[in-house]
């Protein structure tokens, strides 16, 4: 049994706005077991079943994506897929058949039909896009639950139209997300840059210019939806994460299909994977234990038939100045800074140690709270998968704070938690009471002594997809309380089966001894771990006065300076590609 | 400027040093007669004659004024009928035209035909201006700056220095100014309310201007630049020129700077898609009709039609009650002036021959000198 916090009514951090009841079919089980094929192992089935127990009712209760007109009517639904689909341009069939791998990005705002997709092979080498929350193509049959995919063979064809010439963003005109009732994301195309067009331009190419000759892996893509990007708390990306994850690994399977004419054996080839997701949260077990970590987990040590290897790289996140991560020892307090104007709600995560037995009838966990006014509340002894609540008097007066206790199961054992949820500092609805920003002081106690960790949550959105949070942090710890690299790697990316790229400088003398100088902000594991830092990197600075290195903007070239580790993850899932490509060519 | 000193800004304590000085230099009844032979030229035989000798003796804002005034009078307007949306509904600018050959303007024909856009048609629109608030911070400065200034945009894809190009400058200048009136004079007759009536929340960045929003101004003026600078560069290599649009790279490269000033508007938060799309069409229309009134081309103007309340989607993903946007796909799409928005009417058949007019063929003389005597 896992047992996730389930947000309260307000909790999503996306602006809150909730479902208006209208009830939301997500019937994806055709897509399950058409991505995973036959003689799947147990623990994988374990992992999707538990995932999609734990977040398909978030997302049915997600009001902007039931209401957005992205879901596939019941009437064009298929759930036993489409059969055969021409997913390449044929020159590009033609030219990986004999040694194909796919990397598949996931993002937003993918600039799928982006002139650098069109090196080496002429014509493009995406092979599809799945656009999450783009309504349906109209009165066609789908086999996807919602959202719209968009085959490189479509944009093929569109770019030799000759319409591109006349506006660079035709692609995106013609096949969807800039048309004008696309919900949401319209105009996130017409924009300059994009976290996604700077992370597919280096995962298709070396940020040096110095473009793929020969070989180069195929491009999938996975648009997710905005809503979920905004969503800070990261509740709602894991499920449309998985849910693509699925999807590449499907098409895969009909682009091993549609090759297999153009092999010298004529035989469906065995197509590696390779996904880069740039996405991560600030807080979670960090143990490998969340529900999207232990998909990928499963996934990658599943031996699918009729596909290769599936490999996964996610950046180690930036957080390691962010004093977001803290171990408390037990009766230990520190400060907690809630900002100003944050108009989300902020979150807490409590961890404590691994335990094999059960968790008792009430936590062993307790927390106690003091406002920047002065004010105490406390919790303790929460039944774990109840929700319990204190209420602020003075300062603040009817703001509640709220406490999820839960519990996650592992094969070792079982951790304690519990979620504090803050709500918002500021807010639209002036009658609405709103939390006093400034330092709070936790106090955080384990029943039985042991330390616990802490965590912040993310609460600060991409660029241009901002719900008005602002990224709280702790200060001031009491002596004992440790704040500093340790643990400040990404919720996401602390699964046993995923590769975690760091972020180091293109332009510094490395100490004696090292082989890279760290970018300042790229995060750590915990102490013991075998690779602390990461178990690649990738230059995401040029020099420590030269920041970001050079990325694609949606239409244009690198004139773009993109920082951070999710600048990693796809320069590392490219090298990774196209050594499985190499590995193929040099064994025939 | 006209009322400068020769050798700098006119003033009081100028001429109080004029005074002086004629006092001190010149004896109280000292005064002298110029020979009458010395006032040149003596003798102008027609008007164009001195218009020759004339026109370039004026300051730059003068030229300016008459030039102006003298193309204003090429043109004017047919409005027909009063809707409940409390405009006239469709306007028609027409343009004195000669027979092939003949030298006497003899008739007025319609030269670019407007319908607006119903209030509701608005409304509906207003959501597609709120679509594109994301891009505001991204295009503040370029909005901001080309509130003023939109040559400088096409100082990037054409060469158009102050002193190497300038009379190509004043010649657009002029254009712009033509422009501006004839879009001045249909948006007051069409009276089509602005964005931010339409919803208290699109929050324009820029001052919401006190005229009404269809067509764009600034897409018209930015189209027209776009169209003359084409045609001053490139039009003798492409006499087809009328019946395409955005076929040459070069005539591309200029649209999509006009086609980007027109969009800021939009990302502003003062106009319609819709706007500019008509705006795009009437500059168009309006700028190869100036190099035909400069230059007398043998090849003749194709009239133009926009009808707001047709530029909707049709048939796109099955949506067919829904404005359309705007962007240079829909703008090629309007030029071929096949779909209901921009079918030619019958009475706009025929390709028209406008009148020439001497002023710009002066201006326009000169303006052509610079693209030939380039250096480098």
């Amino acid at each position: 049994m896992t047992v996730r916090p389930y947000f309260s009514e307000k909790g999503f951090r996306t602006p809150p706005k909730w479902g208006d009841g209208t009830p939301l079919s997500l019937d994806f089980s055709g897509l399950i077991e058409r991505a995973i094929g036959p003689g799947y192992s147990e623990a994988l089935k374990k992992a999707l079943v538990s995932a999609f127990e734990d977040y398909a009712p978030l997302v049915q209760k997600f009001g902007d994506f039931a209401a957005s007109g992205s879901l596939t009517p019941g009437d064009q639904f298929r759930k036993d897929g489409l059969g055969a689909m021409p997913l390449l341009p044929e020159s590009t069939a033609k030219a990986v058949a004999e040694a194909p791998c796919v990397l598949a990005v996931m993002d937003e705002t993918l600039p799928y039909g982006h002139s650098v997709l069109r090196r080496p092979f002429g014509e493009t080498r995406l092979a599809e896009i799945w656009l999450q929350d783009c309504h349906p193509w109209p009165d066609q049959h789908s086999d996807l639950p919602f959202g719209r995919a968009v085959s490189g063979a479509q944009v093929a064809q569109i770019e030799a139209s000759g319409v591109t010439r006349l506006d660079p963003r035709a692609v995106y005109y013609k096949t969807g997300p800039l048309d004008p009732l696309y919900p949401g994301q319209q105009q996130r195309y017409a924009q300059n840059h994009s976290h996604g067009s700077a992370v597919l331009g280096l995962a298709a190419e070396p940020f040096d210019g110095t473009a793929p000759q020969g070989s180069a892996p195929v491009i999938m893509g996975v648009n997710v939806p905005p809503n979920a990007v905004r969503d800070t708390s990261g509740a709602l990306l894991p499920f449309f994460l998985i849910m693509g994850m699925l999807y590449v690994l499907e098409r895969s399977r009909k682009l091993a299909a549609q090759l297999a004419p153009y092999r010298e054996d004529g035989q469906a080839p065995e197509i590696p994977v390779v996904f880069s997701l740039s996405f991560g949260i600030l807080a979670g077990p960090k143990d490998g234990s969340h529900p999207l970590e232990q998909v990928m987990d499963a996934l990658a040590a599943s031996d699918l038939s009729g596909l290769g290897p599936v490999k996964f790289v996610l950046p180690m996140g930036n957080a390691r100045r962010a004093a977001a991560t803290a171990t408390v020892p037990s009766g230990k307090s520190l400060g907690l800074r809630l900002l100003p104007d944050d108009w989300t709600p902020s979150y807490l995560e409590i961890w404590a140690p691994r335990r094999t037995d059960k968790p008792k009838a009430q936590s062993r966990i307790s927390v106690t709270l003091t406002s920047p006014s002065g004010e105490e509340l406390s919790f303790a002894g929460g039944a774990v998968g109840t929700i319990t609540s204190q209420s602020l008097a003075a300062v603040g007066a009817g703001a509640t704070v709220l406490a999820h206790w839960i519990a996650n199961e592992t094969a070792e054992g079982w951790r304690e938690a519990v979620v504090i949820e803050f709500p918002a500092t500021a807010s639209q609805d002036l009658s609405a009471p709103v939390a006093p920003a400034g330092r709070w002081r936790l106090t955080l106690t384990d029943a039985e002594g042991a330390e616990l960790q802490a965590h912040v949550q993310r609460d600060d959105p991409l660029d241009g997809l901002s719900s008005g949070g602002r990224q709280g942090r702790f200060e001031v710890p009491e002596d004992g309380v440790i704040l500093d690299a340790t643990g400040t790697v990404s919720a996401f990316a602390t699964g046993a089966g995923v590769t975690r790229a760091g972020g180091v400088y293109l332009d510094a003398v490395p100490e004696e001894g090292e082989t890279h100088v760290l970018a300042p902000y790229s995060g750590a594991l915990w102490d013991g771990a075998d690779n602390p830092d990461g178990d690649a990197f990738a230059p995401t600075e040029r020099s420590a006065t030269s920041p970001g290195v050079p990325v694609h903007s949606l239409v244009g070239g690198r004139s773009l300076p993109g920082s951070g580790t999710s600048m990693a993850a796809p320069q590392i899932a490219r090298q990774m590609a196209q050594a499985l490509i190499d590995g193929m060519s040099s064994s025939g | 400027m006209d009322f400068d000193s020769d050798g700098g800004s006119g003033s009081s304590l100028l001429s109080g040093a004029l005074i002086s000085t004629r006092d001190g230099t010149l004896g109280a009844a000292d005064y002298q007669a110029t020979p009458i032979d010395q006032i040149k030229p003596a003798h102008i035989k027609n008007r164009e004659e001195g218009y020759k000798a004339r026109f370039f003796r004026l300051s730059g804002e003068q030229r300016s004024v008459v030039a102006v005034a003298d193309l204003m009078q090429v043109f004017s307007f047919d409005v027909s009928y009063v809707n409940e949306d409390m405009g006239h509904s469709l306007v028609t600018l027409l343009c004195e035209c000669t027979e092939a050959g003949a030298h006497q303007p003899i008739v007025a024909k319609p030269l670019m035909r407007i319908r607006r856009p119903s209030n509701e048609y608005l409304s509906k629109a207003a959501k597609l201006v709120d679509n594109y608030v994301d891009l505001r911070d991204e295009r503040n400065v370029e909005i901001n700056i080309q509130i003023e200034d939109i040559l400088s945009f096409f100082g990037m894809v054409t060469p158009l220095h102050g002193t190497s190009y300038r009379w190509t400058l004043e010649l657009l200048d002029v254009a712009m100014d033509v422009a501006s009136a004839l879009v001045q004079s249909v948006k007051l007759d069409l009276g089509c309310p602005r964005p931010e009536l339409f919803s208290p929340s699109l929050q324009p960045i820029i001052q919401t201007p006190s005229h009404g929003t269809f067509p764009s101004g600034h897409s018209t003026q930015a189209f027209t630049v776009a169209s003359l600078l084409y045609c001053l560069r490139f039009a003798s290599k492409n006499p087809d020129m009328d019946n395409e649009f955005c076929v040459s790279e070069d005539e591309t490269r200029l649209m999509k700077i006009a086609n980007r000033i027109a969009v800021n508007r939009t990302v502003a938060g003062v106009h319609f898609p819709v706007d500019s799309a008509a705006g795009a069409m009437l500059g168009i229309t309006l700028g190869r009709t100036l190099y035909r009134i400069a230059t007398g081309a043998p090849d003749m103007v194709q009239g133009r039609n926009f009808d707001a309340a047709q530029y909707m989607l049709a048939g796109q993903d099955g949506l067919s009650d829904q404005p359309r946007d705007f962007n240079l796909l829909e703008l090629s799409e309007l030029m071929k002036a096949e779909g209901p928005a921009s079918a030619t009417p019958e009475d706009m058949a025929e390709q028209i021959a406008p009148r020439t007019s001497m002023i710009l063929k002066l201006l326009w003389e000169k303006a052509d000198e610079e693209w030939k005597g380039r250096w480098g």
